[in-house]
Protein backbone atom coordinates (compact mmCIF):
# COMPACT_ATOMS: atom_id res chain seq x y z
CA UNK A 1 0.00 0.00 0.00
CA UNK A 2 2.46 2.58 1.14
CA UNK A 3 4.82 1.43 -1.70
CA UNK A 4 2.30 1.56 -4.19
CA UNK A 5 1.82 5.20 -3.14
CA UNK A 6 5.02 6.78 -3.81
CA UNK A 7 5.75 5.04 -7.14
CA UNK A 8 2.75 6.31 -8.16
CA UNK A 9 3.96 9.91 -7.37
CA UNK A 10 7.38 8.80 -8.94
CA UNK A 11 5.08 8.19 -12.21
CA UNK A 12 3.75 11.23 -11.86
CA UNK A 13 6.65 13.32 -11.96
CA UNK A 14 7.81 11.59 -14.28
CA UNK A 15 4.82 12.56 -16.29
CA UNK A 16 5.19 15.50 -15.41
CA UNK A 17 8.84 16.07 -16.38
CA UNK A 18 7.92 14.40 -19.79
CA UNK A 19 4.72 15.33 -20.94
CA UNK A 20 3.31 18.74 -19.40
CA UNK A 21 6.18 21.13 -20.53
CA UNK A 22 5.29 20.24 -24.35
CA UNK A 23 1.50 20.08 -23.98
CA UNK A 24 0.21 21.99 -21.07
CA UNK A 25 1.19 24.92 -21.57
CA UNK A 26 -1.95 27.07 -22.96
CA UNK A 27 -3.46 26.59 -19.25
CA UNK A 28 -1.08 28.38 -18.05
CA UNK A 29 -1.94 32.06 -19.79
CA UNK A 30 -5.00 32.21 -17.53
CA UNK A 31 -2.91 31.78 -14.30
CA UNK A 32 -4.15 28.09 -13.97
CA UNK A 33 -3.13 25.12 -12.20
CA UNK A 34 0.12 25.04 -13.85
CA UNK A 35 1.42 28.15 -12.62
CA UNK A 36 1.72 26.92 -9.13
CA UNK A 37 3.95 24.31 -10.35
CA UNK A 38 7.46 25.07 -9.76
CA UNK A 39 10.11 24.21 -11.75
CA UNK A 40 13.29 22.30 -10.04
CA UNK A 41 17.22 23.22 -11.14
CA UNK A 42 17.37 20.05 -13.33
CA UNK A 43 13.99 21.35 -15.22
CA UNK A 44 11.97 19.46 -14.36
CA UNK A 45 8.05 20.50 -13.09
CA UNK A 46 7.47 19.35 -9.42
CA UNK A 47 3.58 19.82 -7.91
CA UNK A 48 2.46 22.85 -6.72
CA UNK A 49 4.52 23.72 -3.31
CA UNK A 50 7.00 20.90 -3.22
CA UNK A 51 9.92 23.11 -3.97
CA UNK A 52 8.85 25.30 -1.03
CA UNK A 53 8.05 22.53 1.10
CA UNK A 54 11.95 21.06 0.30
CA UNK A 55 13.53 24.35 0.38
CA UNK A 56 12.89 24.18 4.22
CA UNK A 57 15.66 21.40 4.11
CA UNK A 58 18.14 23.52 2.29
CA UNK A 59 19.19 25.43 5.41
CA UNK A 60 21.11 21.91 6.80
CA UNK A 61 21.30 20.22 3.32
CA UNK A 62 22.37 22.97 1.20
CA UNK A 63 20.89 24.77 -1.47
CA UNK A 64 18.83 22.62 -3.77
CA UNK A 65 19.98 19.66 -1.54
CA UNK A 66 22.99 19.72 -2.25
CA UNK A 67 25.48 19.91 0.90
CA UNK A 68 28.59 21.81 1.06
CA UNK A 69 29.27 20.43 4.43
CA UNK A 70 29.37 16.98 6.28
CA UNK A 71 25.35 16.83 6.15
CA UNK A 72 24.12 14.67 3.87
CA UNK A 73 22.76 16.01 0.57
CA UNK A 74 19.46 15.19 -0.92
CA UNK A 75 19.50 15.69 -4.00
CA UNK A 76 19.31 13.30 -6.74
CA UNK A 77 18.38 10.21 -3.55
CA UNK A 78 15.85 8.35 -5.18
CA UNK A 79 12.24 9.41 -3.64
CA UNK A 80 11.69 5.94 -1.66
CA UNK A 81 14.81 6.07 0.16
CA UNK A 82 14.09 9.48 1.41
CA UNK A 83 10.00 8.75 2.24
CA UNK A 84 11.43 5.46 4.18
CA UNK A 85 14.13 7.36 6.11
CA UNK A 86 11.76 10.23 6.97
CA UNK A 87 9.15 7.69 8.01
CA UNK A 88 11.75 5.76 10.31
CA UNK A 89 12.94 9.04 12.15
CA UNK A 90 9.01 10.27 12.32
CA UNK A 91 8.78 6.36 13.85
CA UNK A 92 11.75 6.75 16.51
CA UNK A 93 11.69 7.64 19.97
CA UNK A 94 15.29 8.34 19.53
CA UNK A 95 15.76 12.06 20.29
CA UNK A 96 18.19 13.59 17.69
CA UNK A 97 17.16 16.88 15.86
CA UNK A 98 16.09 16.09 12.37
CA UNK A 99 13.96 12.91 14.30
CA UNK A 100 11.88 16.09 15.81
CA UNK A 101 11.77 17.76 12.61
CA UNK A 102 10.77 14.59 10.92
CA UNK A 103 7.66 14.78 12.71
CA UNK A 104 6.45 17.54 11.61
CA UNK A 105 5.18 16.45 8.33
CA UNK A 106 2.48 14.76 7.05
CA UNK A 107 2.50 11.59 4.96
CA UNK A 108 1.35 13.80 2.32
CA UNK A 109 4.17 16.54 2.70
CA UNK A 110 6.92 13.99 3.08
CA UNK A 111 6.09 12.64 -0.49
CA UNK A 112 6.17 16.22 -2.01
CA UNK A 113 9.23 16.70 -0.28
CA UNK A 114 11.45 13.53 -1.87
CA UNK A 115 9.93 14.35 -5.13
CA UNK A 116 11.44 17.08 -5.15
CA UNK A 117 14.68 16.00 -4.50
CA UNK A 118 14.58 13.28 -6.54
CA UNK A 119 14.15 15.10 -9.65
CA UNK A 120 17.14 17.81 -8.81
CA UNK A 121 20.17 16.32 -10.78
CA UNK A 122 22.93 15.64 -8.18
CA UNK A 123 25.23 18.14 -10.52
CA UNK A 124 27.50 20.29 -8.07
CA UNK A 125 25.60 23.76 -9.17
CA UNK A 126 23.45 25.03 -7.21
CA UNK A 127 22.95 28.91 -9.09
CA UNK A 128 21.33 29.66 -12.26
CA UNK A 129 20.03 26.58 -13.92
CA UNK A 130 23.05 26.26 -16.82
CA UNK A 131 23.07 22.58 -15.75
CA UNK A 132 21.05 21.50 -18.50
CA UNK B 1 17.78 25.08 -19.16
CA UNK B 2 16.08 24.20 -22.53
CA UNK B 3 14.24 26.39 -24.49
CA UNK B 4 10.94 24.86 -23.50
CA UNK B 5 11.45 24.90 -20.36
CA UNK B 6 12.45 28.53 -19.88
CA UNK B 7 9.63 29.48 -22.41
CA UNK B 8 7.18 27.63 -19.85
CA UNK B 9 8.99 29.26 -16.89
CA UNK B 10 8.73 32.79 -18.22
CA UNK B 11 5.25 31.76 -18.56
CA UNK B 12 4.62 31.02 -15.47
CA UNK B 13 5.88 33.80 -13.60
CA UNK B 14 3.16 35.73 -16.40
CA UNK B 15 5.90 37.16 -18.22
CA UNK B 16 6.18 36.28 -21.60
CA UNK B 17 4.00 37.70 -24.76
CA UNK B 18 0.74 36.66 -23.49
CA UNK B 19 0.05 40.23 -22.38
CA UNK B 20 -3.92 39.15 -21.46
CA UNK B 21 -2.84 36.96 -18.41
CA UNK B 22 -0.41 40.06 -17.05
CA UNK B 23 -1.85 41.41 -14.07
CA UNK B 24 -2.77 45.22 -14.78
CA UNK B 25 0.11 46.70 -12.73
CA UNK B 26 2.29 44.70 -14.56
CA UNK B 27 1.06 45.44 -17.96
CA UNK B 28 1.47 48.96 -17.07
CA UNK B 29 5.25 49.20 -15.25
CA UNK B 30 8.11 47.86 -16.09
CA UNK B 31 8.40 44.61 -18.27
CA UNK B 32 11.02 43.14 -15.50
CA UNK B 33 9.22 43.20 -12.05
CA UNK B 34 11.39 45.00 -9.65
CA UNK B 35 11.94 44.04 -6.13
CA UNK B 36 13.91 45.60 -3.59
CA UNK B 37 15.19 43.74 -0.40
CA UNK B 38 16.30 45.77 2.67
CA UNK B 39 19.03 44.50 4.88
CA UNK B 40 21.26 41.71 3.98
CA UNK B 41 21.12 39.61 6.88
CA UNK B 42 19.65 36.11 6.94
CA UNK B 43 16.36 36.69 5.94
CA UNK B 44 16.83 39.52 3.67
CA UNK B 45 19.99 37.46 1.75
CA UNK B 46 18.44 34.73 1.53
CA UNK B 47 15.18 36.29 0.27
CA UNK B 48 17.17 38.18 -2.48
CA UNK B 49 19.15 34.78 -3.40
CA UNK B 50 15.98 33.05 -3.76
CA UNK B 51 13.81 35.58 -6.01
CA UNK B 52 16.78 35.32 -8.62
CA UNK B 53 17.04 31.45 -8.40
CA UNK B 54 13.42 30.58 -8.10
CA UNK B 55 12.84 33.39 -11.17
CA UNK B 56 15.24 32.02 -13.35
CA UNK B 57 16.91 35.89 -13.10
CA UNK B 58 13.42 37.17 -14.95
CA UNK B 59 12.58 39.34 -11.94
CA UNK B 60 15.38 42.19 -10.99
CA UNK B 61 16.67 42.15 -7.04
CA UNK B 62 17.68 45.06 -5.45
CA UNK B 63 19.52 44.34 -2.19
CA UNK B 64 20.10 47.70 -0.26
CA UNK B 65 22.11 47.09 2.94
CA UNK B 66 24.54 49.49 4.53
CA UNK B 67 27.74 47.52 5.64
CA UNK B 68 29.87 45.72 3.27
CA UNK B 69 30.76 42.97 5.38
CA UNK B 70 27.70 41.07 7.57
CA UNK B 71 28.72 39.97 10.73
CA UNK B 72 26.91 36.97 12.19
CA UNK B 73 25.24 36.96 15.68
CA UNK B 74 25.20 33.17 15.17
CA UNK B 75 28.41 31.27 16.82
CA UNK B 76 29.48 35.44 17.69
CA UNK B 77 29.31 34.14 21.36
CA UNK B 78 32.56 31.81 20.49
CA UNK B 79 34.38 34.74 20.67
CA UNK B 80 33.76 35.98 24.18
CA UNK B 81 35.62 32.98 25.17
CA UNK B 82 38.00 32.91 22.59
CA UNK B 83 36.84 30.30 20.14
CA UNK B 84 36.01 32.05 16.98
CA UNK B 85 37.54 35.25 15.62
CA UNK B 86 35.20 38.17 14.43
CA UNK B 87 36.61 37.59 10.87
CA UNK B 88 35.73 33.88 10.79
CA UNK B 89 32.01 35.18 10.64
CA UNK B 90 32.32 37.66 8.10
CA UNK B 91 30.14 37.39 4.96
CA UNK B 92 30.73 39.57 2.01
CA UNK B 93 27.60 40.52 -0.24
CA UNK B 94 30.11 39.73 -3.62
CA UNK B 95 28.50 36.34 -4.28
CA UNK B 96 24.50 37.16 -3.64
CA UNK B 97 25.98 39.49 -6.50
CA UNK B 98 28.04 38.18 -8.87
CA UNK B 99 26.49 34.29 -8.77
CA UNK B 100 22.96 35.17 -8.86
CA UNK B 101 23.18 38.66 -10.00
CA UNK B 102 21.47 40.64 -7.41
CA UNK B 103 22.15 44.46 -7.40
CA UNK B 104 23.94 45.15 -3.97
CA UNK B 105 23.35 49.23 -3.22
CA UNK B 106 25.88 49.95 -0.12
CA UNK B 107 23.66 51.99 1.40
CA UNK B 108 20.64 52.91 3.99
CA UNK B 109 16.99 53.11 3.35
CA UNK B 110 15.41 56.08 5.22
CA UNK B 111 11.80 56.14 4.03
CA UNK B 112 8.98 54.59 1.73
CA UNK B 113 6.29 56.14 -0.21
CA UNK B 114 4.04 53.54 -0.83
CA UNK B 115 1.90 55.41 -2.88
CA UNK B 116 4.42 55.97 -5.42
CA UNK B 117 6.24 52.52 -4.83
CA UNK B 118 8.92 54.03 -4.31
CA UNK B 119 11.78 54.15 -1.22
CA UNK B 120 14.61 56.69 -0.53
CA UNK B 121 18.13 56.03 0.25
CA UNK B 122 20.36 57.92 2.89
CA UNK B 123 22.82 58.43 -0.36
CA UNK B 124 19.89 61.02 -1.86
CA UNK B 125 18.49 57.74 -4.56
CA UNK B 126 15.00 56.82 -4.79
CA UNK B 127 14.41 53.06 -5.94
CA UNK B 128 11.21 52.06 -7.49
CA UNK B 129 9.61 48.30 -6.75
CA UNK B 130 6.50 46.41 -7.18
CA UNK B 131 7.36 44.67 -4.38
CA UNK B 132 9.17 45.65 -1.01
CA UNK B 133 11.04 43.33 1.35
CA UNK B 134 12.04 44.80 4.58
CA UNK B 135 14.51 42.69 6.80
CA UNK B 136 16.12 45.14 8.98
CA UNK B 137 16.99 42.77 11.86
CA UNK B 138 15.76 44.47 15.47
CA UNK B 139 16.44 47.61 17.29
CA UNK B 140 17.04 48.38 20.84
CA UNK B 141 14.75 50.42 23.63
CA UNK B 142 15.64 53.14 25.25
CA UNK B 143 16.46 52.09 29.14
CA UNK B 144 17.31 55.26 31.53
CA UNK B 145 20.70 55.99 31.95
CA UNK B 146 22.13 53.34 29.50
CA UNK B 147 25.07 54.30 27.54
CA UNK B 148 25.19 51.61 24.73
CA UNK B 149 28.37 52.43 23.50
CA UNK B 150 30.01 51.98 26.84
CA UNK B 151 27.54 49.14 28.30
CA UNK B 152 27.67 47.28 25.44
CA UNK B 153 24.77 45.01 24.24
CA UNK B 154 27.11 42.99 21.82
CA UNK B 155 23.75 42.02 20.31
CA UNK B 156 24.18 42.36 16.46
CA UNK B 157 27.37 40.85 16.59
CA UNK B 158 30.36 43.35 14.85
CA UNK B 159 32.24 45.94 16.52
CA UNK B 160 30.15 45.33 19.96
CA UNK B 161 31.21 41.48 20.75
CA UNK B 162 35.05 42.08 20.15
CA UNK B 163 35.07 45.01 22.65
CA UNK B 164 32.94 42.70 24.96
CA UNK B 165 35.45 40.05 24.76
CA UNK B 166 38.13 42.89 25.42
CA UNK B 167 35.89 44.41 28.62
CA UNK B 168 35.75 40.75 29.97
CA UNK B 169 39.21 40.03 29.45
CA UNK B 170 40.26 43.12 31.71
CA UNK B 171 38.03 41.51 34.47
CA UNK B 172 39.69 41.05 37.70
CA UNK B 173 40.13 37.70 39.51
CA UNK B 174 36.95 37.53 41.76
CA UNK B 175 35.61 40.42 39.72
CA UNK B 176 31.80 40.00 38.34
CA UNK B 177 30.14 40.19 34.30
CA UNK B 178 26.61 40.85 34.76
CA UNK B 179 24.31 40.02 31.98
CA UNK B 180 20.88 41.55 31.96
CA UNK B 181 18.14 39.54 29.51
CA UNK B 182 15.09 40.94 28.18
CA UNK B 183 11.39 39.94 28.37
CA UNK B 184 10.83 37.64 25.59
CA UNK B 185 10.42 37.79 22.58
CA UNK B 186 13.90 38.36 22.13
CA UNK B 187 16.11 37.70 19.28
CA UNK B 188 17.23 33.42 20.11
CA UNK B 189 15.32 32.38 22.64
CA UNK B 190 18.45 30.13 24.06
CA UNK B 191 21.30 33.15 23.28
CA UNK B 192 21.50 34.81 26.74
CA UNK B 193 21.90 31.45 28.26
CA UNK B 194 24.56 30.28 26.03
CA UNK B 195 26.45 33.21 26.94
CA UNK B 196 26.12 33.63 30.16
CA UNK B 197 27.81 29.96 29.92
CA UNK B 198 30.92 30.79 27.41
CA UNK B 199 31.77 33.66 29.53
CA UNK B 200 31.89 31.24 32.82
CA UNK B 201 33.92 29.24 30.95
CA UNK B 202 36.23 31.53 29.91
CA UNK B 203 36.29 33.02 33.66
CA UNK B 204 36.64 29.33 35.19
CA UNK B 205 39.47 28.40 33.07
CA UNK B 206 41.34 32.23 33.18
CA UNK B 207 39.89 34.09 35.78
CA UNK B 208 39.58 31.86 38.96
CA UNK B 209 36.89 33.81 41.68
CA UNK B 210 35.14 35.86 39.11
CA UNK B 211 31.58 35.37 38.48
CA UNK B 212 29.00 35.95 36.55
CA UNK B 213 25.21 36.95 37.27
CA UNK B 214 22.53 36.53 35.27
CA UNK B 215 19.83 39.21 35.65
CA UNK B 216 16.81 37.83 33.89
CA UNK B 217 13.15 39.89 33.29
CA UNK B 218 11.70 36.38 32.64
CA UNK B 219 10.10 34.17 35.44
CA UNK B 220 12.53 31.59 34.11
CA UNK B 221 15.00 29.88 31.74
CA UNK B 222 12.74 30.49 28.61
CA UNK B 223 14.01 27.86 26.52
CA UNK B 224 16.24 24.38 27.44
CA UNK B 225 15.74 24.62 31.21
CA UNK B 226 17.07 21.59 31.79
CA UNK B 227 20.64 21.74 30.12
CA UNK B 228 21.35 25.82 31.22
CA UNK B 229 20.19 24.29 35.01
CA UNK B 230 22.49 22.06 34.78
CA UNK B 231 25.03 24.15 32.91
CA UNK B 232 24.59 27.38 35.82
CA UNK B 233 24.37 24.75 39.08
CA UNK B 234 26.88 22.15 37.89
CA UNK B 235 29.27 22.86 35.39
CA UNK B 236 29.66 26.53 36.99
CA UNK B 237 28.55 26.16 40.31
CA UNK B 238 29.65 29.06 42.45
CA UNK B 239 30.55 30.83 39.39
CA UNK B 240 26.75 31.25 37.77
CA UNK B 241 24.73 32.96 40.19
CA UNK B 242 20.76 32.98 37.45
CA UNK B 243 18.33 35.64 39.56
CA UNK B 244 14.95 35.30 37.63
CA UNK B 245 12.16 37.84 37.41
CA UNK B 246 14.76 40.95 37.56
CA UNK B 247 13.28 43.54 35.75
CA UNK B 248 16.67 46.68 34.23
CA UNK B 249 14.83 49.80 35.50
CA UNK B 250 17.62 52.15 34.87
CA UNK B 251 21.53 51.80 34.31
CA UNK B 252 24.36 53.75 35.89
CA UNK B 253 26.99 53.71 32.84
CA UNK B 254 29.67 55.56 34.70
CA UNK B 255 29.28 53.30 37.48
CA UNK B 256 28.51 50.15 35.79
CA UNK B 257 25.53 49.89 38.80
CA UNK B 258 22.26 47.55 37.20
CA UNK B 259 19.38 49.31 39.04
CA UNK B 260 16.76 46.43 38.83
CA UNK B 261 13.56 45.69 40.48
CA UNK B 262 15.51 43.69 42.52
CA UNK B 263 17.67 45.91 43.89
CA UNK B 264 21.39 46.86 42.79
CA UNK B 265 24.07 45.47 41.11
CA UNK B 266 27.25 46.60 40.48
CA UNK B 267 29.86 44.86 37.98
CA UNK B 268 33.28 45.04 36.30
CA UNK B 269 31.59 44.74 33.44
CA UNK B 270 27.95 45.43 32.82
CA UNK B 271 26.44 43.55 29.42
CA UNK B 272 22.83 44.75 29.25
CA UNK B 273 20.40 43.14 26.04
CA UNK B 274 17.87 45.96 25.91
CA UNK B 275 14.49 44.84 24.98
CA UNK B 276 13.77 44.64 21.52
CA UNK B 277 11.28 46.24 18.73
CA UNK B 278 11.47 45.94 14.99
CA UNK B 279 13.83 47.92 12.93
CA UNK B 280 13.52 51.64 12.58
CA UNK B 281 12.26 51.54 9.05
CA UNK B 282 9.75 49.24 9.91
CA UNK B 283 8.53 51.34 12.72
CA UNK B 284 8.65 54.68 11.24
CA UNK B 285 6.93 53.85 7.94
CA UNK B 286 3.66 52.60 10.16
CA UNK B 287 4.19 48.99 9.86
CA UNK B 288 4.44 48.18 13.22
CA UNK B 289 1.31 47.48 13.72
CA UNK B 290 1.39 44.33 16.28
CA UNK B 291 -0.65 44.89 19.90
CA UNK B 292 2.42 45.81 21.32
CA UNK B 293 3.21 48.19 18.64
CA UNK B 294 6.83 46.80 18.55
CA UNK B 295 6.41 44.35 15.74
CA UNK B 296 5.40 44.38 12.29
CA UNK B 297 1.99 41.73 11.51
CA UNK B 298 2.10 40.65 8.21
CA UNK B 299 0.22 37.58 6.48
CA UNK B 300 2.56 34.55 6.93
CA UNK B 301 1.33 32.20 3.45
CA UNK B 302 3.37 35.77 2.19
CA UNK B 303 4.64 37.75 4.77
CA UNK B 304 2.79 41.20 3.39
CA UNK B 305 2.32 43.44 6.15
CA UNK B 306 -1.51 43.50 7.33
CA UNK B 307 -0.95 47.42 7.10
CA UNK B 308 0.37 48.30 3.91
CA UNK B 309 -0.09 46.74 0.60
CA UNK B 310 3.04 45.70 -1.56
CA UNK B 311 5.69 45.67 1.44
CA UNK B 312 6.60 42.08 2.97
CA UNK B 313 8.29 42.12 6.29
CA UNK B 314 10.52 38.80 7.43
CA UNK B 315 13.04 38.22 9.97
CA UNK B 316 13.08 39.33 13.44
CA UNK B 317 10.95 42.20 12.57
CA UNK B 318 8.01 40.07 11.71
CA UNK B 319 5.26 39.68 14.62
CA UNK B 320 3.96 35.97 13.27
CA UNK B 321 4.84 34.53 17.04
CA UNK B 322 7.82 32.01 15.21
CA UNK B 323 10.96 32.64 17.36
CA UNK B 324 13.21 36.03 16.37
CA UNK B 325 16.20 33.65 15.03
CA UNK B 326 18.63 33.14 11.61
CA UNK B 327 17.95 30.02 10.88
CA UNK B 328 13.83 30.48 10.90
CA UNK B 329 14.57 33.79 9.02
CA UNK B 330 15.86 31.69 6.15
CA UNK B 331 13.00 29.68 6.12
CA UNK B 332 10.51 32.78 5.89
CA UNK B 333 12.72 33.97 3.55
CA UNK B 334 12.22 31.44 1.20
CA UNK B 335 8.06 31.34 1.54
CA UNK B 336 8.45 35.02 1.26
CA UNK B 337 10.28 34.80 -2.01
CA UNK B 338 7.98 31.94 -3.05
CA UNK B 339 4.95 33.69 -2.05
CA UNK B 340 5.92 37.18 -3.89
CA UNK B 341 6.90 35.48 -7.51
CA UNK B 342 3.43 33.81 -7.33
CA UNK B 343 2.15 36.82 -6.74
CA UNK B 344 4.54 39.26 -9.38
CA UNK B 345 2.87 36.48 -12.07
CA UNK B 346 -0.36 37.13 -10.96
CA UNK B 347 -1.72 33.91 -8.58
CA UNK B 348 -2.12 33.05 -4.96
CA UNK B 349 0.93 32.47 -2.57
CA UNK B 350 1.26 28.29 -1.47
CA UNK B 351 -1.62 27.75 1.13
CA UNK B 352 0.25 25.32 3.66
CA UNK B 353 4.06 26.48 4.54
CA UNK B 354 5.99 25.47 6.61
CA UNK B 355 8.90 26.73 8.79
CA UNK B 356 11.49 25.37 10.84
CA UNK B 357 14.32 26.32 13.64
CA UNK B 358 17.36 25.30 14.71
CA UNK B 359 19.44 26.87 17.22
CA UNK B 360 22.71 25.11 18.82
CA UNK B 361 24.58 26.81 21.76
CA UNK B 362 28.08 26.10 22.64
CA UNK B 363 27.98 25.35 26.69
CA UNK B 364 31.63 25.31 27.05
CA UNK B 365 34.63 25.14 24.89
CA UNK B 366 33.97 21.69 23.82
CA UNK B 367 30.00 21.29 24.19
CA UNK B 368 26.98 22.56 22.80
CA UNK B 369 23.11 21.14 23.02
CA UNK B 370 20.38 22.53 20.64
CA UNK B 371 17.04 23.12 19.94
CA UNK B 372 14.28 22.72 17.25
CA UNK B 373 10.80 23.31 16.23
CA UNK B 374 9.02 23.34 13.30
CA UNK B 375 5.94 25.60 12.47
CA UNK B 376 2.77 24.93 10.21
CA UNK B 377 0.41 27.30 8.69
CA UNK B 378 -2.75 26.61 10.26
CA UNK B 379 -5.93 28.03 7.84
CA UNK B 380 -8.24 27.87 10.83
CA UNK B 381 -6.31 30.92 12.70
CA UNK B 382 -4.42 32.28 9.99
CA UNK B 383 -1.16 31.82 11.45
CA UNK B 384 1.77 29.80 12.24
CA UNK B 385 1.13 27.06 14.57
CA UNK B 386 4.45 25.23 16.28
CA UNK B 387 4.28 21.20 15.74
CA UNK B 388 4.44 20.27 18.96
CA UNK B 389 5.74 16.63 18.30
CA UNK B 390 8.94 19.30 16.25
CA UNK B 391 9.13 20.94 19.30
CA UNK B 392 12.41 19.33 20.92
CA UNK B 393 15.96 19.65 22.68
CA UNK B 394 19.25 17.51 23.16
CA UNK B 395 19.36 15.91 26.64
CA UNK B 396 22.14 17.97 27.86
CA UNK B 397 25.24 19.61 26.24
CA UNK B 398 28.38 17.23 24.15
CA UNK B 399 31.14 17.35 22.18
CA UNK B 400 29.51 15.43 19.16
CA UNK B 401 27.12 18.37 19.54
CA UNK B 402 29.69 20.95 19.56
CA UNK B 403 31.20 19.64 16.18
CA UNK B 404 27.38 19.34 14.53
CA UNK B 405 26.82 22.92 15.46
CA UNK B 406 29.66 24.42 13.13
CA UNK B 407 28.16 21.64 10.23
CA UNK B 408 25.16 23.42 10.98
CA UNK B 409 26.48 26.65 11.15
CA UNK B 410 28.33 26.06 8.03
CA UNK B 411 25.83 24.92 5.95
CA UNK B 412 23.45 27.45 6.97
CA UNK B 413 25.49 30.42 6.18
CA UNK B 414 26.22 28.68 2.53
CA UNK B 415 22.46 28.55 1.96
CA UNK B 416 21.89 32.19 2.98
CA UNK B 417 25.36 34.06 1.31
CA UNK B 418 26.52 31.95 -1.09
C1 LIG C 1 24.63 35.40 20.44
C2 LIG C 1 23.60 35.03 19.41
C3 LIG C 1 23.46 33.70 19.03
C4 LIG C 1 22.50 33.34 18.07
N1 LIG C 1 22.37 32.01 17.74
C5 LIG C 1 21.40 31.65 16.87
C6 LIG C 1 21.21 30.28 16.54
O1 LIG C 1 21.87 29.36 17.04
N2 LIG C 1 20.25 29.97 15.62
C7 LIG C 1 19.47 30.91 15.05
O2 LIG C 1 18.63 30.57 14.23
N3 LIG C 1 19.61 32.24 15.36
C8 LIG C 1 20.55 32.62 16.27
N4 LIG C 1 20.69 33.96 16.58
C9 LIG C 1 19.70 34.95 16.09
C10 LIG C 1 20.01 35.49 14.70
O3 LIG C 1 21.31 36.01 14.63
C11 LIG C 1 19.01 36.59 14.33
O4 LIG C 1 17.71 36.16 14.63
C12 LIG C 1 19.12 36.90 12.85
O5 LIG C 1 20.34 37.57 12.63
C13 LIG C 1 17.95 37.73 12.34
O6 LIG C 1 18.12 37.95 10.97
P1 LIG C 1 17.53 39.26 10.26
O7 LIG C 1 17.93 39.15 8.85
O8 LIG C 1 16.10 39.41 10.61
O9 LIG C 1 18.27 40.49 10.97
P2 LIG C 1 19.82 40.87 11.00
O10 LIG C 1 20.66 39.67 10.95
O11 LIG C 1 19.98 41.78 12.17
O12 LIG C 1 20.06 41.69 9.67
C14 LIG C 1 19.46 42.92 9.46
C15 LIG C 1 20.27 43.70 8.43
O13 LIG C 1 19.49 44.82 7.98
C16 LIG C 1 20.32 45.94 7.83
N5 LIG C 1 19.44 47.12 7.92
C17 LIG C 1 18.73 47.55 8.99
N6 LIG C 1 18.02 48.64 8.69
C18 LIG C 1 18.27 48.93 7.39
C19 LIG C 1 17.82 49.96 6.51
N7 LIG C 1 16.96 50.90 6.89
N8 LIG C 1 18.30 49.97 5.24
C20 LIG C 1 19.17 49.00 4.82
N9 LIG C 1 19.61 48.01 5.63
C21 LIG C 1 19.17 47.98 6.89
C22 LIG C 1 21.35 45.79 8.92
O14 LIG C 1 22.54 46.50 8.61
C23 LIG C 1 21.56 44.27 8.97
O15 LIG C 1 22.63 43.87 8.15
C24 LIG C 1 21.67 34.34 17.51
C25 LIG C 1 21.83 35.68 17.88
C26 LIG C 1 22.77 36.03 18.82
C27 LIG C 1 22.92 37.47 19.22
Amino acid sequence: MKHKQWSYLGALAVFVSQSFLLTANAADYTGGQLSNTNITAAGVVVPDGARLLASQCFQCHGTNGKSTTGIDSLAGESQNEIISEMREMKAKTKVDLMHYQAKAYTDAQIQLIAAYFASVSRGNSSNNNHDD
Amino acid sequence: MNDISRRQFLKTLGLSLGAAALPISFAKAAVRPRVIVVGGGFAGATTAKYLRLWSNNTVDVTLVEPNAVYYSPILSNLILNGQKQLNQLGFKYDTLAQKYGITVTRSTVSSINSASRTVNLANGKTLGYERLILAPGIQFKAINGLDSNTILHAWQSGDQVQRLRQQIQMIPSSGTYVLSIPKAPYRCPPGPYERACVVADYLKRNKPGAKVVVLDSNPDITVERDTFNAAFTRTYAGIVEYVPNTILQSVDSAKKVAVTSFGDYRADVLNVIPPHQAGSIVLKSGLGNSSSGDWANVNPLSYESTAIQGIHIIGDSQGTGQPKAGHIANAEAKVCADAVLRLLSGSQPFAAPMTNSACYSPISSTTASWLTAAFAYDPASQTMQLVPASYGASSGASTSNYKKMFEWANSLFGDTFA
